[in-house]
């Protein structure tokens, strides 16, 4: 190639990227949430006066507009995610190993005294829960389920953080200050024995950990004078569709996984009400896909998390129940109102910051309330944790 | 706005290109006025009400090379005007960037408590500060005609290929270009190679190399092991450095579109044998900026060994304090003061030849960006201990495995084009008479795929601020 037309070529490939982008990026529409990020994409900023014009922070917001809005970001995204498996150890903050994504958490040490101090907090709030389920004759129950990099904690490469010491402090710490309390609580890590009971790409643990969990509480509820029926006829079901957990969705679902969601059938259904937020729903528990080509995500079940749901079963002999947590509660609520009467789960992050959980079981007076936290979160006031 | 950022490349530059070569050549003021136009919209976009800022530095300098002109024609010297045109440049330059850390200082050494100003200082001010006052310089040394046109002075200073970072392009140089110049597919395309370099220098290496510093340098100084702290060190000197000069060299390939020809500002300082080389390879348009108008009218090496000394610490006592207003930089300064002190007396003689010195240099540069980066002085001396200290070994090795690991691939690429490989490999491609066709599609095919691996990771990643915008 002579000089003269490499330069050509140069200057024409150069144009032509820098005008088509733009072009195209105009001509494809705006996308408004991002699937795989998980998030609203910026709206184009709003010129609220000649005062906006001298803003920097209205140019700023050009900015990201465009850079959430750029013609095919999302191919652009995930091609760098492919060409980024395979030559790094983590990948959008997920760390890769041969059958497993687990987040990578940040090197530190951790702070023993603020981890007493915040275990003590926690601690507080749920002894005065305690005592208000106490005072009307209730039971409550803490449950704290590892996370599930948690239960894999030891499958980090030795010179990533697997965060083992701050859980083990954090466990010691929070039993302790609930122990001293008299709060019932269970601590799922010391009873989980096998790799089945966690999700491979997911933050959650699997259909089957959920099952256990349920089943585990259960026993430990009718070991004392409860009889709490539990579902004797079911069969479990692997959908086909495939299954975004949430460490893939960081990685554009490239990680490849043959990985699935499970749901379970009834030879005899049980008939129940389902309002969630007030509103009646037609489905029972399980948000099933339409075909078997889907992708599914974990709010499959009971629709993912919600404000508040309450299922009814027409079982007046059956005591009633309240649980609240994140979306570790969701498959457990699935098995749960068996168990129970009348089922209430709350979910508190949508609930504003001043709503009173204890007013509410004021209110309701369920005879067994469950608090449901993964072990990361077991401190966090905030949330699920912000219990007043 | 920034070079590297989707905006900027896909919204701002093919609007620019697009209006200044819709103008035909032969209408060349047009052309300028168009990127004069768009200069000073690129810098309302990052500094709306400052870029009066900016037109108040115009304008001044510009009254200023007009009067020293008119003063030198009627006979007389301009000094007074020059000494006038200095305070007032240099007094800007200290109210914006250097009254909060002068009242801070003055509160600390005489225990009053003046209120401290929150003074916003302007993106860049440093840098068109100094190119401002560099046309001044020249029209009063008589080394270029005064410019009669405030509109080519504006453009002069404000020129968005080399605002807000560099490189301080002399007036001299690119006087004549400013009312003469011819844009060519042949210096397109050069301008084309150099950005897409540059850009890809930034957002794959200098971001990369920046996060590990981020995470290293955020730590509390006894929390890091000796593995980490020399991480973090090199981390940091990789990145200065693709960041600095890659901005560097998409601002010479921005101008070099335009027609520009801007001097080179690095060249490979970390191939360096001495402190001395150093400083001729690193920030080249500063380091000459400084010797040409500031060391050599103090009298350079020409007044004796003390008064040379002292013209050293003067020159780089203000280039630790042009670089930023907090003690680290002074100490930065400072340091290399006395390591070139000590050079010009005490090493000249082994010439530097002993394969040895570049260890020698490639520490002290490493020790230098420690206290370039650090926050405070304390944390600097707290670094630099667990860097050398070998009971800080013990630990966190697994860290230092982590950053190694993650960023192989930047820190291979970081090293490989960190000495003239580039170069060298074109050389070789030079000679090869037979197959040029063939280099050249390679070349073709290697800088395209350069560039759009650079705009996916532009596109993957959120932000990504300069270094150098705090100068």
């Amino acid at each position: 190639m002579k000089i003269k037309l490499f330069q050509i070529l140069t200057a024409a490939l150069f144009l032509a990227v820098i005008f088509t982008v733009p072009i195209l990026t105009k001509l494809e529409g705006n996308a408004a949430f991002s699937q795989f990020e998980y998030r609203e994409l910026a709206k184009p900023p709003v010129l609220e006066g000649a005062g906006t014009l001298f803003d920097p922070a209205y140019y700023t917001q050009w900015e990201t507009y465009f850079s959430d809005h750029v013609w095919q970001r999302e191919t652009m995204m995930a091609l760098y995610t492919r060409l980024n498996i395979g030559l790094r150890p983590v990948v959008n903050d997920v760390v890769i190993q041969d059958d497993l994504l687990l987040p990578f958490i940040q090197f530190g040490q951790p702070d023993n005294d603020d981890l007493r101090f915040h275990a003590d907090r926690m601690a507080g709030k749920l002894a005065a829960l305690n005592e208000t389920v106490k005072s009307y004759g209730g039971s409550f129950t803490y449950l704290v389920v590892p996370e599930q990099f948690s239960f894999f904690r030891d499958r980090y490469p030795l010179y990533l953080n697997n965060h083992a010491e701050r859980l083990g402090t954090i466990e010691r710490f929070l039993s302790e200050e609930l122990d001293e309390r008299g709060v019932d609580t269970l601590m799922m890590r010391q009873v989980f024995d096998s790799d089945e009971y966690y999700s491979r790409t997911d933050h959650h643990f699997s259909y089957q950990g959920a099952y256990f969990t349920y089943l585990t509480l259960m026993e430990k509820l009718n070991a004392g004078n409860h009889r709490l029926p539990v579902p004797e006829d079911i069969a479990f079901i692997d959908l086909e569709n495939p299954f975004y957990g949430s460490r893939n969705r960081k990685l554009y679902g490239l990680y490849p996984s043959e990985e699935r969601l499970s749901y379970y059938v009834e030879a005899s259904p049980l008939p129940i009400k389902r309002t969630d937020n007030g509103t009646r729903l037609d489905y029972p528990v399980f948000e099933l896909p339409a075909d078997a080509e889907t992708p599914v995500t974990y709010a499959m079940y009971m629709g993912g998390d919600i404000g508040e749901t309450v299922i009814e079963t027409n079982r007046p002999e059956l005591p009633s129940a309240l649980i609240f947590g994140d979306s570790f509660t969701n498959p457990l609520e699935t098995f749960l109102y068996h168990s129970f009467n009348e089922t209430r789960s709350l979910d508190l992050r949508y609930y504003p910051e001043d709503f009173s959980v204890l007013a509410y079981i004021e209110r309701y007076r369920p005879d067994y309330v469950f608090c449901m936290r993964d072990d990361i979160s077991s401190l966090s006031v905030l949330g699920n944790g912000n219990i007043q | 706005m920034v070079f590297s950022s989707t905006l900027f490349v896909f919204v701002f530059l093919p609007a620019v290109i697009a209006c200044y070569f819709l103008i035909p050549k032969r209408f060349l003021p047009l052309r300028n006025l168009v990127l004069l136009g768009f200069s000073l919209g690129f810098y309302f976009l990052g500094e709306p009400k400052y870029v009066l800022v900016m037109l108040a530095s115009i304008l001044a300098n510009y009254l200023f090379g007009y009067c020293i002109g008119k003063a030198q024609a009627s006979g007389r010297t301009g000094k007074a005007l020059l000494a006038l045109s200095v305070a007032v440049n240099l007094g800007g330059l200290v109210f914006f960037k250097y009254v909060p850390f002068m009242t801070e200082n003055i509160n600390r050494l005489f225990g009053t408590a003046m209120a401290i100003p929150e003074i916003v200082m302007p993106i860049g001010i440093s840098f068109f500060t100094f190119q401002a006052m560099s046309y001044v310089f020249d029209v009063y040394k008589k080394t270029v005609a005064v410019q009669k046109n405030p509109l080519n002075v504006a453009l002069y200073v404000s020129m968005f290929p080399q605002l807000i970072a560099g490189p301080i392009v002399r007036y001299e140089t690119i006087a004549n270009e400013i009312q003469k110049r011819e844009t060519n597919v042949s210096k397109f395309s050069e301008g084309v190679i150099r950005f897409v370099y540059g850009f890809a220098k930034k957002v794959v290496l200098a971001n990369a190399m920046g996060k590990i510093a981020d995470a290293v340098f955020s730590q509390p100084v006894g929390q890091l092991s000796g593995a980490v702290a020399w991480v973090g060190a090199l981390a940091y000197s990789f990145q200065i450095f693709y960041d600095f000069s890659g901005y560097s060299d998409m601002g010479i390939g921005l101008g070099r579109m335009f027609g520009f020809t801007f001097l080179e500002n690095f060249d490979f300082p970390y191939i360096s044998k001495s402190i001395t080389e150093f400083w001729r390879r690193w920030h080249i348009s500063l380091g000459t900026w400084f010797r040409d108008y500031l060391y050599i009218p103090l009298g350079g090496n020409r007044a004796g060994a003390a008064r040379q000394v002292f013209n050293l610490f003067v020159v780089w006592l203000l280039t630790g304090f042009w670089h930023g207003a907090a003690w680290n930089f002074v100490v930065w300064g400072l340091f290399y003061f006395i390591i070139l002190t000590a050079e010009k007396f005490l090493l000249k003689k082994t010439g530097f030849k002993n394969p040895l010195f570049h260890l020698y240099a490639l520490l002290l540069i490493v020790v230098g960006w420690v206290i370039f980066r650090s926050e405070s002085m304390s944390y600097a001396f707290g670094y630099l201990g667990r860097m050398f200290s070998p009971a800080a070994f013990g630990a966190g090795g697994g860290e230092a495995v982590y950053y190694l690991r993650e960023y192989l691939p930047e820190w291979i690429l970081a090293a490989v084009f960190s000495v003239p490989a580039g170069r060298a490999l074109s050389g070789v491609a030079s000679r090869l008479k037979q197959g040029q066709a063939v280099c050249e599609t390679a070349r073709l095919v290697f800088l395209f795929a350069v560039f759009l691996i650079a705009i996916l990771f532009l596109v993957n990643s959120t932000f990504n601020p300069f270094i150098y915008f705090r100068f």
